[in-house]
């Protein structure tokens, strides 16, 4: 689902803009880096302070989205300063990262399903050690994990690696004030590529590592085939997509070509085993070398590693003397601790603390509780406030309602009083002195008949 | 070609020497009796011959994890720039790769301090992934100035292009950008003012943290990367903020890159000795520094051309 209608949305904007448009002002496309940006940083931080598995999920598909439209915005705006290869470029980055992300959004969420299915609950403060049970649903699920947080050499590196030389091409532009307005973009993306990293480390550590903290935990198995064969096979594609990343690109170059005339596959691509950027002086990136070396070394290490014949044990965690359960493991909430302190005032979160004392020592008690709530932003102010309009005008419909005979017969003589005012202001005899004049007059009747003097 | 992979070598031995290094000079200020200048060695061939004690909570991350810390590391020893002319270099690799094969091995390394199910852990990962998110923006940006500066994206080529034409013209925006690296080289490697390397306690750990259940083979690959990380850092820093000495002949060259890594290494003991560990939530106002430095280096190179 996020996969796919997510996506219908960019399509429309890609679509709307190149067949209906066709061509824009520099306006437009400012506007959508400024939507990206914001909602790329917006999304993350939100997924960071959610525990809920899915909830986190669709709010890194928020983020996402915003990387996706920061590339689209980069687009627009070469393409409204005539500079066609980079504006391909841009829009080739944002395309292969809709497909990247359609790729390992749809294997995390088939990963949280099949952890919701063996758990039966979505908080994740309830996992813990699912990678002992579920081996195949964890490894999945890591592939995943690093493909979303931009590590290298995944396909994930490789799209936004594309949209951030795209915007470092800006130094060709012209405009000052646009030059140095990139930068902030640049630092909204690289901030929300740390913070990414800093969820996905949250999600797998909590749900797959350490201890189980809850019994639906303890019973968790691994998922039948046919769950297993759709995390893997969803696997490969995401391996496919950093394999063979110069098909993808030549299919992303000829939908390009059909919109705006320009081919730069060649460009891209002089060879295939290298990603070259299109900007001047730009960068290349190689995933295969990055993949191959990675492997090598790897490989190297652990033959190292077993030609010293290290003997092992195993015991336990040591806790400075105390016993490791799974209650003074670190929790969800506790791991986005700090980031959640330095962006209070985003969060604004709600934070319940109660601990029974013992005979007036604050620090001796028998049980302490503490929750933190979030709520974000847009439900906040979107939905809170229509609520609180609401309420307030039926509080005033409510105390009219209320009212005793004399505040009636005070509407009445106001209502009167204006109607008198404003016939002068139909038949044209208007000046603003007697307008100032009978204003004046209205506000103190209204003042002194109507509202009274507070209690 | 040959000296392409003898420089990497030579940085793999070194790595150790330095931070070795560091502690030594940390302690002759203090008016300690300095460790051997080979103790860094001892403690890595010592590890080797440990047995390891895996533990009882742990899951397979903890035996896959610290291979993955290191290999990323060892793989950016490749893309770094030349230290001698004539030397190979892989030009084209820019900083996004480096500062993302960086991040690869730190994500391991978070993934590692979760899966022991010690409190220790999970404190230490999460402190490390909120600093680890706020020093990827300053990076990216100093980066992005530096690499207008050398003309060039590629990590390499700018080292060489530095060096044969220091950028006179523009050397406020070259200095605010070193500013910068200097503080991300300082937090990434858990330094003093982040972090102190030193301390087995749990209010100012960071690093340790993660690192309390490693024991063995493993502990010497964490450490070989930590050491190898602060290499990484300090030759990007001599190459790309101290560009001279790359024209010199063979031998003088590698001579004076040495120096300027004990260099580094220099300022970094005197800001050690000099300063305080600083409170975690007062962290974000140093990297926010970088960060405005960063900035200030982008905005003057492209309003003032200076």
């Amino acid at each position: 689902m996020s996969g796919v209608m997510l996506k219908v949305a960019i399509y429309g904007l890609f679509r709307f803009m190149f067949d209906i448009f066709g061509a824009w002002q520099l306006e437009w496309g400012v506007l959508v880096l400024i939507i990206g940006a914001i909602s790329s940083l917006v999304g993350v931080l939100y997924a960071l302070s959610e525990h809920d598995i899915k909830a986190l999920l669709a709010n890194h598909s928020i983020e996402n989205i915003g990387i996706i439209l920061i590339g689209f915005g980069m687009g627009m705006i070469f393409s409204s300063l005539h500079l066609k290869t980079l504006s391909s470029f841009a829009f080739i980055a944002a395309l292969f990262h809709t497909f990247n992300h359609m790729s390992f959004k749809s294997l995390l969420f088939m990963g949280a399903g099949s952890v919701l299915h063996e758990t039966k609950t979505k908080n994740m403060e309830k996992y813990g050690g699912l990678i002992k049970s579920m081996p195949i649903t964890a490894f999945t699920f890591l592939l995943a994990s690093i493909s979303i947080s931009a590590l290298p050499p995944t396909n994930g590196f490789l799209s936004e690696w594309m949209i951030f030389q795209s915007m470092l091409s800006s130094s060709v532009i012209d405009n000052i004030s646009l030059k140095l307005a990139i930068p902030f973009s640049v630092f909204a993306l690289a901030l929300t590529s740390g913070l990414a990293i800093a969820c996905f480390v949250k999600v797998f550590g909590i749900t797959f590592l350490g201890l189980h903290r809850s019994q639906n935990a303890k019973h968790a198995t691994e998922v039948n085939f046919l769950m297993k064969s759709g995390m893997v096979l969803m696997g490969f594609v995401i391996v496919s997509l950093m394999l063979f990343t110069p098909f993808y690109i030549k299919l992303f170059d000829g939908v390009i070509y059909g919109l705006s005339k320009t081919t730069i596959y060649d460009k891209i691509f002089p060879n295939i085993w290298s990603l070259h950027s299109i900007a001047y002086n730009g960068g290349v990136v190689s995933p295969l070398i990055l993949l191959a070396g990675l492997l090598v070394i790897t490989f190297i290490l652990y033959i190292f590693y077993k030609m010293l014949n290290i003997k092992k044990r195993v015991f336990h965690t040591w806790a400075c003397g105390y016993n490791t359960s799974s209650v003074t493991q670190y929790s969800a909430t506790g791991f986005a601790g700090p980031i959640r302190r330095f962006f209070t005032w985003l969060y604004d979160p709600d934070i319940h603390f109660e601990k029974e004392i013992i005979t007036g020592h604050k620090s001796k008690f028998v049980d302490a509780k503490f929750s933190v709530h979030v709520e974000p932003l847009f439900e906040r102010t979107l939905y809170r406030s229509g609520v609180k309009l609401t309420n307030k005008i039926s509080y005033y419909i409510y105390r009219l309602a209320h009212f005793e005979q004399r505040k009636y017969s005070a509407i009445i003589f106001n209502m009167l009083l204006s109607v008198l005012f404003s016939y002068r202001i139909f038949v044209h005899e208007f000046s603003w002195s007697t307008l100032a004049l009978e204003s004046v007059m209205m506000i103190i009747s209204v003042k002194i008949l109507l509202v009274g003097s507070k209690r | 070609m040959i000296l392409y992979i003898s420089t990497i070598v030579v940085l793999i031995l070194l790595a150790p020497l330095l931070t070795n290094f560091i502690k030594i000079l940390k302690m002759y200020l203090l008016y300690k009796k300095p460790i051997s200048i080979f103790q860094g060695y001892r403690d890595f061939s010592k590890l080797l011959s440990k047995e390891i004690v895996l533990s009882k909570e742990s899951s397979s991350i903890t035996q896959i994890a610290p291979f993955l810390v290191l290999s990323p590391l060892l793989l950016t020893l490749f893309f770094l720039p030349p230290i001698a002319k004539g030397e190979y270099y892989v030009s084209f690799v820019d900083a996004f790769t480096i500062t993302g094969l960086i991040s690869l091995s730190t994500f391991f390394l978070m993934l590692l301090g979760l899966d022991s199910a010690s409190s220790f852990g999970g404190l230490g990962s999460s402190r490390e992934a909120f600093i680890s998110a706020l020093v990827e923006p300053a990076m990216i940006l100093t980066v992005f100035s530096i690499s207008m500066m050398a003309n060039s994206l590629g990590v390499g080529q700018a080292g060489v292009n530095l060096a044969n034409h220091f950028p006179y013209e523009h050397m406020a925006s070259f200095i605010f950008a070193g500013i910068s690296f200097f503080i991300l080289l300082i937090a990434e490697n858990g330094r003093i003012p982040v972090d102190n390397p030193e301390t087995h306690l749990e209010l100012t750990m960071v690093h340790e943290a993660m690192i309390l259940d490693i024991s063995g083979f493993y502990l010497a690959l964490i450490e070989a990367a930590s050491s190898i990380k602060f290499i990484i850092f300090a030759s990007m820093f001599a190459s790309l903020f101290m560009p001279f000495g790359l024209n010199l002949p063979l031998l003088l060259a590698i001579f004076v890159f040495i120096l300027k890594l004990f260099f580094v290494c220099v300022i970094v003991a005197l800001m050690e000795v000099n300063g305080a560990k600083l409170r975690l939530f007062k962290v974000p106002n140093l990297l926010g520094i970088a960060i405005v430095f960063s900035f200030l280096s982008l905005i003057t190179f492209y309003v003032l051309g200076a």
